[in-house]
Parts: C-alpha cells; structure tokens; sequence
C-alpha cells in the first residue's frame, strides 16, 4: 500500500485502515505527470467572430499573422483544414489543445460541397485512432479526435440558416456539437432571448442533436449543480470575445470599448462568456468521454461492420486457396509421377535400343 | 420676294451667332418661375421608389421604418425561403403641403439558400421589369407620362453585413450586376457591433474592394455649390453604419429613438453613435431629387437604348446621315413589308408551278386509261366478230344437219313402203 502521507484522508491510526483512499490522489499526480489533450473544433462562416473567441478563451493569440481574403477571392474559395497545437500551462497541469479552424466555410457562392472537406477529417482522426488502437504497439496512442466543435450561429439573422441546419445534421452523430452566438453585443437582451428560444426550437424542429450537460450528480453540492442549472439554460450561449483591456469604471477589463458604453467580455449580466469558459472546463473530461463512448464506439461499430467483411473474405479466401493450392499440388504430383513413368520407359527402351545398338556396336 | 428672303436670312444668322446676355433695368418677374415649377409638383406629388437588398435579419425594414419614422410592416421572414423574391409596398406619406408617394421593395430570402449563383437574378429581372413598364408607356400613342405611376427604382441601398472582415461573396456579386442599373447606396446593417477603430479600417476595406472590382456606387453630387461640400464629406463617409431602432429611450430627459443595452444605450440620431442622421439627410433631405434624375436620364436612358439596338433601331443610317425614329420605323415597315411581297410571290410560284405538275400528272392520267379503254373496246371487238363467225359456222351446220334429217326421212319412207313389217321393227330400232 502506499506510504506517502494521506492529504485529507482517513487517519492511518484508525482501524481498518487500508489505503486506498489514497487512489484519487495517484490519479491526480499521474494525470497532472501525463497531461491533457484536447481538440476543439471551431466551424462558422467567416466574420462571425470565432477567432477572437478562441483567443480571449484561452488568453492566448492562436491566430499571429492572419491575412482574411476579399470577396473576390472567396467566390471559389473550398473549405480547408487548419489544426494549430499549442500546450498551455496552469498550475503544473499541461494541456495540449489543439484548434482545428476551418477557413472558407460558407464563403463560396455555392456552398454545397462546404463541408465534406470538415467530415472527412473527423472520420480521419477516428480511423487513424482506430488504427492505433487495433496495432500491435499501443504505448504511444495519440489522440487526435475532434472532442467538442463550437458550431457559430450568425447573431443578425433571425435563427438556424438553411446551411447551418443541413451541417449540423451531418455532424451530430460524429462529434459533440455546441452551438455558440458570437458577437452577442448586437442584441438586446430581450432580442438575446427570442434568438435563443427561435434557435432551440428549431433544432428541436430539425432533430439536431448538440451536446447536452450531465445532471449534476445528486450528491454534488448545492452550488455546483445551481451552476449546472444555470449552464444547461443558458445554451446557446451568447458570447463576446475580447483581448483587449479597456479600463471601465477604475479598473482595467477585458472588453469592447464603444462609444455608448463598454462591453465587458467577463461580465456575466453582459455575456454568457464566463458559462462558456466553465462548460468548457468544468465539462472538458466529460466532453472526451461521450466522444469516446459515444461517438467513437459508433463510428467503430459502423466501420468494423463494413470492416470485417473484408477479413472474412480473406479468411474464405484463404479456406480456398489453400483447397486449390492441394489440387495443384495433387496434380503436380501426377504429372510428376507420370512423367517418371515416361521417363523410365523411354530409358528402358533407350537401354533396349542401346543394348540393341550396344550389341551391334 | 427678297425682303423675305433678306428677313430670313437675317433669322438664320441670329440664331447661328451665340446670345447676347443683357442686363434688366427693371424686375420683370420670371424669377417666380422655380417657384412655379414648385408649386406645379407640390400639387403633383412627388414619387419615390426605394429598394433594399439585404440578408433576412440585417435589419432592412427597422431601417426604413426609423428613416420614415412610421410602422410599415410587421411580418418577420424565416431563414427557408427556396429562392429570392422581392416584395413591394406602397405608402401614401404627408409632411408639410407635400405628399409622397413612397415605394419600398424589399428581397425576401436574399442570402438564405446554400447555393447563391442565381440570387441576383431575381432582382434584376425586377429592376428591369419596371424600367420596359415604363418604355411601354413612353413609347404608346395615346400615352399619359404625366399621370403615370413610376415604379422605376430609384435608389437601392444594399446592406452588408457587419463581419468586419470584407465583402461577401454575394454581396461582389450582387453589386456588379446592379451597378449599371440603378443607384446603389451601400450601408452597412446592425453597425451596433462594430467599435470605432474597427469600423474606420472596414469602411475602407470596403470601399477599396468595391473599387478594386470596379463597382460603381452612387456618389453625392458636387456640381451644385449650395450642397457640393456637403455632399463631398458625405461621400467620404460612406458605407453609412447604420442603426435602426422604432423604440424610445428615456435619455437624459427626452424620449429618443435607441436600443437599451445593459452597458449602455446606442441613440439612433445620435451623430455619434451612427451614421443614421447622415443617411437619412442625404438620402431624402438633400438628394432624393437627384437620385430620381439619375435614375431618369442615365440608368433608364441607358436601359432604353440598349432595349431599342436590340429590336433594330439605330441613330445612324448606313451613310452614316442622322435617322430619325420615324424614318427608321419607316425603313423597317419598308422591309418588313417588302419582305411580305417578295414571300407572298414565292408562295405564289409555287401554288402555280404545283398546280401545273398535277395537271401534267392528270394529263397523263387521263391518256393512259383512254389507251385502256381503246385497247379493251378492241378487244371487245374481236371478240364480237369471233362470235360471229362461229355462229355462222354453228348456223351452217345446223343447215346441213336439217338438209341431211330431210334426206334420210326421205330414204326411210320409201324403204317403208316396200317393206311393211321389217322396217317398222327396224324404225322401232331406229327410233330406240
């Protein structure tokens, strides 16, 4: 058993005293050694405000040297992969985050094809991990999965739009989707209501499926499961994204400086931007889980039912060859022996006519 | 006879020579002629058609109620619109003594679909819809232009949306194919979201890509020195950020036209905030009436003779000598009805050149069974005489038969007579 000292656990003078209290503890110093990866996915037509988002989440610039093309050059423009990896740091814990951005979604004119490019690439990383998980060495599996996309709904419009429905339709079943209204300081907050309820209606409508929070546990305390309540009213949430620090009432915040105001990115009466950050956090683990044990095991089952017809055909296959290889070699073995009979024929008359010859010579 | 020729000849050179402007010893009063013209279109009515293109949601009815300060329409669109339409209504408006007749075309479903090639299209085809209603009418005979309904478009204010990045694909699209069509105002929609620094940087992203693409938007005049300074800066101001808002705020202590926001309170006609006031000043208070003029003398002018090269009428003759409309009509009636005859005639050749090779067939027709019937009646006739010959034939024997039954009855009554008995028998034989 473990000889390192309890933290906050039961006395080791008590009787019965085991240990194994200790575990969560092991866990703790094991996956803080480990660290933590995590793939977040960022989908929504250009100048909806994602990067900023990303960046003011993270606090950190993922974006350096971006150049944003003009209307000219978007007209054809096909929908590509970006995944930039950054490992942040906090406290000792080490989190791998990669951002997968996907530029020239719905800048084309005709945005039909817009997003097999983003299925493909999700189906990718699941067969890649299945790849790994079904070889031989499995030390260093790296898990390259899409845990969570953040699905960006226009805050001009009046709810889902014909594309943003058909999307969200064919991802729902390969990654947990979380629908997000950036650049929320265009609406009031009755406007901010109707828009929330119109977009959740319509999901229902459509049978989207996006990510839904766990019920707290029951015996979590009071506080954590208000937040949880909170957080599962609050979706989509309605966010602003900020890097910049304005000062506003004697204090430097995160914010949005206007002539009419300031927009302040953590303000909870001003922008569900805080509950984003929490879901995110608070919910990162749960979010690998379902993406896991839902996501992956259903993309698994789909492709092993495909998969394996091409095993059994081998399998038959071999059955059968190795029937004909037999015949072959059955045949083989009569020619061989036939020709050995031949063979000895002829040398016997060759020996008779030798002999014959023999005897005239 | 040439004093008045000398008379005429003295009107030709004055009219050659350039006027001469003199100067008024007196007030003679013509200076009440604008006024006139002004009160004549007061009783007219003015008439003002607006067009606005926009995505569903960008905020295009809120604006036009704001500028008009009246509640036109309530319904609100959704997203699934299979196609683009358009959507016109007509408000009959009154301020002061003057009475606008104002149009507002809305798109409904513009920027919705998943594939946006053909989502101009619609407008388009509108635009020039109104413009042949109106060639139509100029172009009747009995024709009433002074108590027409224009329909004509006269300034389209496209709303683009407040990414902050560029242009839209879309909007490129939409643009270039409206340019030359009618007056474009860009604005740019719910400019509520855009700070003051960003907003600077995508006013001339926007307008660097509008030239770089070669759009051409309506500019303010500066022709006029009254409102030419004015109109410049006004012309470096755009797109118009524009916020619209029906709802009133307590500010201060008056009630204003803004939005509430828990941060702060964003006042429409607040020159600061936005550039409504500015819109609103250039589009109805100064230009409206040279926006109409525009729309008038170079977008429909340009429309109509486009319509009218294609139907074939030129300016030019083929000496390269003035032609007049009349003479043109003319020429094409002179063709067209030369065309007529020359038709007419073929069609006449023909009707007699198949006439005659059906005579021709029946002609020959008619020899053939006239031979038939010869060669058939000649037949008959051999027949006959073959006929006949044997009947003579058959007549001569049956002389000969009856000469020869005369003669054996003879031979038999005498060999009877000497005989009785033997011969009865052989008569009895012979008769059996």
């Amino acid at each position: 058993m473990s000889k390192q000292q309890p933290a906050q656990f039961t006395n080791p003078e008590t009787p019965g005293y085991v240990g194994f209290a200790n575990l969560p503890n092991q866990v703790h110093r094991k996956s803080v050694k480990k660290g933590f990866e995590f793939t977040l996915m960022v989908v929504g037509e250009s100048g909806l405000g994602k990067s900023t988002l990303i960046n003011s989440l993270f606090l950190t610039d993922l974006y350096p040297e971006r150049i944003i093309p003009g209307a000219a050059e978007k007209i054809e423009r096909t929908v590509q992969i970006e995944a930039s990896t950054v490992e942040i740091e906090e406290r000792g814990v080490k989190l791998r985050l990669t951002v997968v951005d996907t530029p020239g979604y719905g800048d084309a004119i005709n945005c039909r094809d817009c997003f097999k490019t983003i299925i493909a690439y999700i189906d990718d990383q699941f067969e890649r991990y299945l790849h790994d998980e079904s070889g031989l060495n499995r030390r260093h599996i790296i898990d390259n999965r899409v845990h969570c996309c953040f699905y960006f709904i226009s805050p001009f419009g009046h709810g889902l739009k014909p594309l943003d429905v058909e999307f969200m339709k064919a991802i729902h079943n390969k990654v947990n989707i979380v629908p997000v209204i950036a650049k929320a300081d265009t609406l009031t907050l009755k406007e901010r209501e109707r828009l929330k309820r119109r977009i959740l209606d319509e999901i229902e409508e459509h049978g989207i499926k996006i990510y839904h929070l766990p019920d707290a546990e029951s015996d979590e305390d009071e506080d954590f499961k208000e937040q949880t309540r909170l957080l599962k009213t609050s979706i989509p949430f309605c966010v602003v994204g900020s890097n910049q620090l304005i000062e506003a009432k004697g204090k430097k915040v995160r914010g949005r400086l206007y002539p009419w105001g300031v927009v302040e990115v953590e303000n909870p009466e001003h922008n569900d931007f805080l509950k984003l950050r929490t879901m995110l956090i608070t919910h990162m683990q749960d979010l690998q889980e379902v993406t896991q044990d839902l996501h992956y095991e259903n993309f698994r089952s789909e492709r092993l039912k495909r998969g394996p017809r091409t095993v059994e055909d081998e399998e038959v296959n071999k059955d059968q060859i190795l029937l004909e290889k037999e015949a072959e070699l059955r045949r083989m073995q009569e020619m061989i022996a036939r020709m050995q009979a031949q063979m000895q024929m002829q040398m016997q008359s060759g020996e008779e006519e030798s002999a014959v010859h023999g005897h005239h010579v | 006879m040439r004093l008045i020729s000398d008379a005429t000849n003295f009107l030709y050179i004055s009219l050659k020579e350039s006027c001469r402007s003199l100067s008024l010893t007196g007030h003679v009063g013509f200076d009440s002629s604008p006024d006139q013209l002004v009160n004549k279109s007061i009783n007219q009515g003015f008439c003002f058609n607006i067009l606005c293109i926009g995505e569903t949601g960008i905020g295009k009815s809120t604006l036009i109620d704001t500028l008009f300060n009246t509640h036109f329409d309530d319904r609100v669109a959704n997203h699934f619109q299979p196609n683009v339409r358009l959507k016109a209504q007509t408000y009959d408006l009154h301020e002061s003594n003057v009475r606008l007749k104002l149009t507002i075309v809305n798109t409904v479903g513009f920027g919705d679909q998943i594939n946006k090639e053909d989502s101009y299209q619609p407008i388009v085809d509108y635009i020039d819809a109104q413009f042949e209603a109106y060639l139509q009418e100029e172009l009747k005979i009995k024709r009433s232009l002074y108590s027409y309904h224009d329909t004509r478009i006269h300034v389209c204010l496209y709303f683009i949306s407040p990414t902050g990045h560029s242009l839209k694909t879309l909007d490129l699209l939409t643009m270039k194919n409206l340019d030359s069509k009618v007056n474009i105002i860009p604005v740019i929609g719910k400019a509520d979201t855009i700070s003051k620094t960003e907003l600077q940087k995508f006013k001339i992203k926007l307008m660097s890509e509008l030239v770089s693409n070669g759009v051409q938007i309506y500019q303010f005049p500066t022709d006029d020195e009254t409102i030419s300074k004015i109109n410049a800066t006004m012309n470096g101001h755009l797109p118009f950020a524009v916020v619209g808002s029906l709802e009133e705020v307590k500010v201060g202590n008056k009630m204003v036209k803004a939005r509430q926001y828990p941060w702060g309170i964003v006042q429409v006609e607040n020159e600061h905030h936005c550039d409504f006031v500015k819109l609103r000043e250039m589009l109805i208070c100064t230009n409206m009436e040279d926006l109409r003029e525009q729309t008038h003398t170079r977008h429909y002018e340009l429309y109509r003779r486009c319509k009218l090269e294609e139907m074939g009428f030129r300016d030019t003759g083929p000496e390269n000598k003035p032609v007049s409309v009349q003479e043109t009509y003319e020429a094409k009636r002179h063709e067209f009805f030369g065309e007529l005859q020359r038709k007419e005639e073929e069609m006449r050749q023909t009707f007699v050149q198949r006439v005659k090779e059906k005579e021709a067939i029946l002609k020959e027709a008619e020899r053939d069974l006239q031979a038939k019937f010869e060669h058939l009646k000649r037949l008959h006739q051999e027949e006959r005489m073959k006929l006949e010959e044997k009947r003579k034939l058959l007549e001569d024997e049956m002389i000969v038969f009856s000469k020869r039954k005369a003669a054996t009855e003879l031979l038999q009554a005498q060999a009877f007579a000497s005989t009785p008995t033997v011969s009865l028998k052989k008569d009895k034989d012979r008769k059996k």
